[in-house]
């Protein structure tokens, strides 16, 4: 199961992920966003789509290969939120 | 069966308009990076080592494995899981490896049907396509016998799962763990790869030590480009819009990480395609392995993959296996095609397929044409070619022997076997010397000043070398030397300023409906999603999910602030929950990420935060 929230949901894949709502409040606070070009990686970024799953058996879709059979996506918020400070307050 | 594939496809495709936009800057992001092949290469290396991780140059397969085996003898290694790769099949590793007494576990699925049953693989994407599951069920019973041999073993799914038992405890056990790379990320020095099982991640976080093998043309300059490639990857691939993991990995484990491993090592391969650099067949370089080539081959379709004979089949391979290991050896490849140019009209990044094969077929014809006398003549010279000490003794007689004669006139008027060159012009009288001594004293004179500069001492090292001779053949073929001034400038602009490539209409929605393509797309990759207002609903949501599926109210958590601070007691009474890295018996874990992508349906995590994902 992983849980975002639903401001963090971008359109498509970019080098500077934050929240993706309200982005010029969010530059404001670079500890939010994660900027996926610097240098100073974690260990792994994962990019997850879907539970795992393989076609080697003749072709046919088996999930749950290695990893989970299942994932669950918990969408958290309004997509144009701002979660920082008082927002986080309001619930 | 592979029908499946070209349908897949071709629905993927449809779906994005701006998939052929896509093609054309993919294929110049690869084009640009193979014209500065030697700065990328250099930038990847300085990012690797200074996050911890190391490099090692393998001008040769044979360095290569060599490098390989270092590292798990340094280690005392014993078992070694391997994630698929196409390279590792190109070197041979498993069997070079076998025969130093270590143990080499696929991890793939359809890697790990082919190991057992000794066979290479007969498509690079799926290598196990040409067996049936009774084959399967055959290979595992022979095999598996740890497990009652009265089991049920005939279905897909019954498969599956007795291998994901098997695999796990291989897991466990490896002391190092090989990968592939799909890109090596020259700006961040990560590399990435793509896999749809999850048996890569497995196979670089749980040993001690990870090991990625690459070859050169797997480079890109930043993050922007491989996010173009990658987005016609998959969809060339298997139609999917992405697979399901796709990885970075940049550096060893740090402190505060819960898993990975203690040292991170990536083995540049050359094995030839310094050499097609700056050929008519640097276009090659650009190939991202998606196997399209061959599932709209209809020669390949006929012959499967096996009749190949090498390591890539298909296509690619009968333009790419010449070229690595001879025109001799594979000449025949180039000759199996029926030039329909299906192939060259689905490549993501717009290979000339069909006239390479042309290419090769002339260079075959060529070889027969030529007269006797220079067949016998470069037989003549190859038998001494062969022999480095008795070739270059016989040129240093030579040269000494033509300069003594030749010296007072400085240059000769006829040569025997030479008539028809000095029938128009003089020979020049050699100096004295070989160009080989002459470069070796050169060398001798330059050695003293670049030690001093490495703070070394005595001989170049055996990886300095290694080093200096890829980067030295790569720039040959680009025919120039280390780039400089505004050329290097422009490429640090293009660096810290990437060009976009076209942004598909889907990745521009307004922010609500970004959220609902997202869930749109997740679901579509079988995920299921389910939208909540606040953080403060999520013990419960874990708690209805469970009870849903009448499973055990147990969670685990990723050791992430936003989840361990919420109030599980109140809000979920009933849920068991605790924190640390998931495991295969994790009913479910909780993992926070921290973005979405709704173009494919993709999460992001990373190693912090995703450790509680059941794996």
């Amino acid at each position: 199961m992983i849980v975002v929230r639903a401001a963090e949901v971008h359109g498509r894949l970019r080098g500077r992920l934050g929240p993706a709502a309200r982005t010029a409040r969010a530059d404001e606070r670079p500890e939010r966003c994660r900027d996926l070009r610097l240098g100073n990686w974690p260990r792994t970024v994962n990019l997850i789509t879907g539970p795992s799953r393989t076609a080697d058996i003749e072709q046919t879709l088996q999930l749950g290969a290695h990893g989970p059979m299942n994932l669950h996506v918990l969408v958290v918020g309004a997509a144009d939120a701002d979660f920082g400070g008082e927002a986080e307050a309001r619930g | 069966m592979k029908q499946g594939f070209i349908v897949k496809r071709q629905k993927a495709v449809d779906r994005l308009p701006e998939f052929d936009q896509l093609r054309d800057h993919a294929k110049e992001v690869k084009d640009h990076a193979l014209e500065h092949l030697d700065f990328y290469l250099e930038q990847f290396e300085d990012r690797v080592t200074s996050q911890g991780g190391q490099v090692h140059w393998a001008p040769t397969a044979d360095d290569a494995r060599q490098h390989v085996l270092d590292i798990c003898r340094r280690r005392g290694a014993r078992t070694i899981t391997k994630g698929k790769s196409m390279v590792a099949e190109e070197l041979g590793l498993n069997e070079f490896l076998e025969n130093h007494e270590l143990v080499p576990v696929e991890t793939d699925l359809g890697e790990y049907i082919i190991q057992l049953r000794g066979e290479p693989p007969s498509h690079i994407i799926a290598p196990a396509v040409h067996l049936n599951r009774d084959q399967v069920e055959a290979d595992f019973r022979k095999h598996h016998l740890q497990f009652p041999p009265d089991r049920a073993l005939s279905e897909a799914r019954e498969l599956v799962n007795e291998a994901r038992t098997v695999l796990r405890q291989r897991y466990l056990d490896a002391d190092v763990g090989i990968t592939g790379a799909n890109f090596l990320i020259a700006e961040t020095g990560a590399t990435v790869i793509v896999t749809n099982e999850g048996n890569g991640d497995l196979t670089q976080c749980l040993p001690r030590v990870h090991v990625v093998i690459a070859s050169l043309e797997k480079i890109v300059p930043t993050l922007e480009d491989a996010s173009t490639i990658m987005r016609v990857l998959a969809r060339s691939a298997t139609g999917q819009e992405q697979t399901v993991y796709t990885t970075f990995s940049a550096r060893p484990k740090r402190e505060g990480d819960l898993d990975g491993p203690d040292e991170f090592h990536v083995i540049l391969l050359d094995n030839g395609r310094s050499a097609m650099l700056g050929s008519e067949f640097q276009d090659m370089l650009r190939c991202i392995r998606c196997g399209a080539c061959m599932n709209h081959c209809p020669v390949y379709h006929a012959v499967g993959g096996h009749a190949y004979g090498w390591t890539y089949p298909g296509p690619m391979g009968a333009v790419l296996t010449p070229s690595l290991i001879g025109v001799d050896e594979a000449g025949h490849l180039p000759n199996a095609s029926t030039f329909c140019g299906r192939c060259q009209s689905v490549c993501p990044m717009h290979i000339p397929l069909p006239k390479m094969m042309r290419h090769w077929r002339e260079r075959e014809y060529e070889r027969h044409l030529q007269p006797l006398p220079a067949r016998t003549g470069l037989k003549l010279w190859a038998t001494l070619a062969r022999r480095p000490a008795l070739y270059q003794f016989a040129t240093r007689l030579q040269a000494k022997a033509m300069h003594l004669v030749g010296k007072r006139k400085g240059r000769f008027g006829w040569l025997p076997l030479a008539g028809g060159w000095t029938r128009h012009r003089d020979f020049p009288a050699p100096e004295g010397k070989t160009f080989q001594q002459l470069w070796a004293e050169r060398q001798r004179a330059a050695r003293p000043r670049r030690h001093r500069r490495q703070g070394a001492s005595g001989r170049m090292s055996v990886k300095d070398s290694q080093r200096t001779r890829v980067l030295t053949a790569v720039r040959r073929s680009l025919k120039r030397g280390p780039l400089t001034g505004e050329r290097l400038k422009a490429l640090q602009r293009r660096t810290a300023n990437p060009p976009r490539g076209p942004v598909p209409a889907r990745g521009q929605l307004g922010r609500e409906d970004t959220v609902k393509l997202f869930q749109q797309m997740a679901e579509e990759a079988a995920a299921t999603t389910q939208r909540l207002d606040t953080m403060a609903e999520v013990p419960q949501a874990v708690l209805s999910y469970l009870q849903g599926r009448n499973e055990a109210a147990q969670a685990r958590l990723a050791p992430h602030p936003d989840l361990i601070e919420l109030d599980w007691q109140d809000k979920a009474p009933l849920l068991q929950v605790d924190q640390g890295p998931g495991e295969d018996k994790t009913g479910v874990g909780v993992s926070r990420g921290f973005a979405g992508v709704a173009e494919t349906g993709t999460l992001l995590l990373h190693s912090r935060d995703d450790a509680a994902r059941p794996r």
